[in-house]
């Protein structure tokens, strides 16, 4: 009798734990940003409507998936594309979405950031989805292009949510986001006390290269700017650094020298905006759009991009330089 | 030799009852439990309330994050609006609802308590909401309709809001809103707990009638011949042989007799 007594009492016990109760009440007001299910459904319709939008060459549906640099970069290309006559790759095929990183948050704007594969040329890209109000919808703010072997580090989680890194929190790092990305900047603007901490990083290396083949043009004085893009995307990664995702802006101005007209090869993007060639001043403003790694601080190593992608999003000229 | 029962096994056999006794109280509370679960939600497990009037001229009303403090509950709340207004109803993360209505002219429901017992506050914005609910891909549940709408939803284990909006022009002047609270199984796991509290509670009962003498010591006096034999005396005669010599105490294991 004793043990049906406790079996009841047991039965009893679970009857009551069944019944709803309250949430804590210090739990946050929070909101995941996405399923991992919802992800693959924005990723899908963003593909879609820049293929339709890369096949006609035609920009204006991008503004509905994209926004910012990366709407001015596509922008940019499918001008480029359609004064050198040229196809531009749609990216609209098959893919694999490789890694997520899914915040949570307790206000908008939402951001997240995915690794996609294209199933059909390998490429591999790290894209930043930003939803500014509840009422809009997602759309790419940024997107970088890595290497078939890159491997981005880890990143720290709050629960089951990445643990984001304000823009000037530099909290245990080498640096804060948005002060590392200016430092970059800067670096790639001639300061050198920021080059030294960028020595030897493959995005530095390749922009001093175009710079350099700049300014051997003859009869033309070159000048290039560069700036950072306050947009900053940053989460905590698992060695206590953080994982990046920026935009520098760059502006490449020619002015020639009087009596002369300088004109760009055939397939160059000069070319395309400037088809009669400069006579004057001309400028070239690009937006690079970069992921970057700050290591935490302490460690033997220097802040360092790992993958970036770009191109020109405006271009104006004026005659009449110095005579 | 005399041989009485040890201090420890007192203490033992109290708490011993104490435990029985309370678990013949919670079985008597969970009798009760299930008698107010019938009563309150009836054979088909829900709690109804309204139609209750709100004073809103706005588009929309809405609940501010933290006043919706249950999980696991299903709810039902039907809005109700004169002639064939469209209207909308929706349950969603606190996050997604007050980033929609921010910029809305709205009645925020600052405090609510079950069955009906509401506090609010008018919020200033715009006349209209910045784009169709219906559009919106973040609700967790959502229903329009034309002169009224009703949403049922299971409430989640995260901070959602509860919006009623108006579509279109309209606002949402004459609004009435009636709810019902269910939780599934209530009836059923009411008439479980009235069964199986019944069943501690008289089951305990008996158990406690059958082990009275657990209560009190027994003492057992066995005196030892000088042969060497023993044999059992009473506790009179113990009394009438005046001072005894204590040679040995021993304890029997309970349920064992010499």
């Amino acid at each position: 009798m004793r043990a049906a007594t406790l079996c009841l009492a047991a039965l009893m016990l679970l009857a009551g734990c069944a019944l709803p109760g309250e949430r804590d009440p210090e739990a946050p007001i929070v909101k995941h940003v996405l399923t991992a299910e919802e992800v693959d459904d924005v990723v899908r319709e963003y593909r879609t409507v820049r293929g339709a939008a890369a096949d006609a060459l035609d920009p204006q549906p991008l503004s509905t998936v994209e926004t910012g640099s990366a709407l001015a970069i596509d922008t940019g290309m499918f001008s480029i594309a359609e004064e050198l006559e040229r196809e531009e790759f749609a990216f609209d095929g098959p893919f694999t979405i490789e890694e997520t990183y899914l915040p949570r948050f307790s206000r908008y704007p939402l951001w997240f950031a995915a690794v996609v594969a294209d199933d059909a040329t390998g490429r591999r890209q790290v894209q930043v989805f930003e939803r500014g109000t509840a009422s809009e919808p997602w759309l790419v703010t940024l997107t970088a292009e890595i290497t078939e072997k890159t491997r981005l580090p880890g990143v720290r989680s709050v629960g089951d949510a990445a643990r984001r890194v304000a823009a000037d929190d530099a909290t245990a790092m080498t640096g804060a986001p948005e002060g590392v990305l200016a430092s970059l900047a800067a670096s790639l603007d001639d300061d050198e006390g920021a080059a030294a901490s960028w020595r030897g990083d493959p995005f530095v290396e390749q922009m001093t290269r175009t710079l350099s083949a700049n300014e051997q043009l003859e009869g033309v004085s070159f000048e290039q700017a560069w700036s950072a893009d306050p947009q900053v995307y940053a989460l905590r990664t698992e060695d206590g650094g953080a994982l990046v995702f920026g935009t520098l802006l760059r502006q490449d101005t020619f002015t020639v020298d009087g009596g002369l007209r300088v004109t760009w090869p055939e397939d160059s993007p000069q070319r395309a905006f400037w088809p009669d060639g400069v006579v004057g001043t001309g400028s070239l403003r690009y937006a690079h759009q970069l992921v970057v790694y700050i290591p935490p601080e302490g460690a033997d190593e220097l802040p360092r991009t790992l993958g970036a992608s770009g191109g020109v999003v405006d271009s104006s000229s004026q005659e009449g330089g110095p005579g | 030799m005399v041989r009485p029962k040890a201090s420890l096994s007192v203490t033992v056999h109290a708490v011993r009852i104490i435990g029985w006794r309370l678990l013949q109280g919670a079985g008597v509370v969970a009798l009760l439990v299930g008698v107010a679960g019938i009563v309150v939600f009836g054979p088909d497990s829900r709690f109804v309330s309204g139609p209750h009037p709100i004073d809103t001229e706005g588009s929309a009303v809405v609940t501010r994050p933290g006043v919706i403090a249950w999980k696991d509950v299903q709810i039902e709340v039907l809005a109700e609006v004169p002639g064939d207004k469209p209207v909308f109803i929706g349950l969603g993360n606190s996050v997604d609802v007050m980033s929609y209505v921010e910029g809305t002219e709205r009645l925020e429901v600052t405090a609510f308590e079950p069955p009906w017992r509401m506090e609010a506050s008018a919020a200033e914005g715009g006349p209209a909401l910045p784009a169709s609910p219906t559009a919106m891909d973040w609700w967790i549940a959502g229903e329009g309709g034309l002169g009224g709408a009703l949403l049922q939803a299971r409430l989640p284990d995260e901070s959602v809001s509860v919006a009623v909006l108006s579509v279109g022009d309209a606002n949402l002047r004459g609004l009435t809103l009636s709810t019902a609270y269910g939780i599934e199984g209530i009836f059923a796991r009411s008439i479980g707990l009235i069964v199986a509290g019944g069943a501690v509670a008289v089951l305990v009962h008996l158990l406690l009638r059958r082990r009275p003498v657990e209560d009190e010591q027994e003492v057992v006096y066995v005196v030892v011949e000088e042969d060497g034999s023993e044999r059992e005396i009473s506790a009179e005669e113990v009394e009438a042989l005046g001072e005894v010599e204590i040679v040995e105490e021993t304890e029997l294991p309970p349920g064992e007799s010499r």
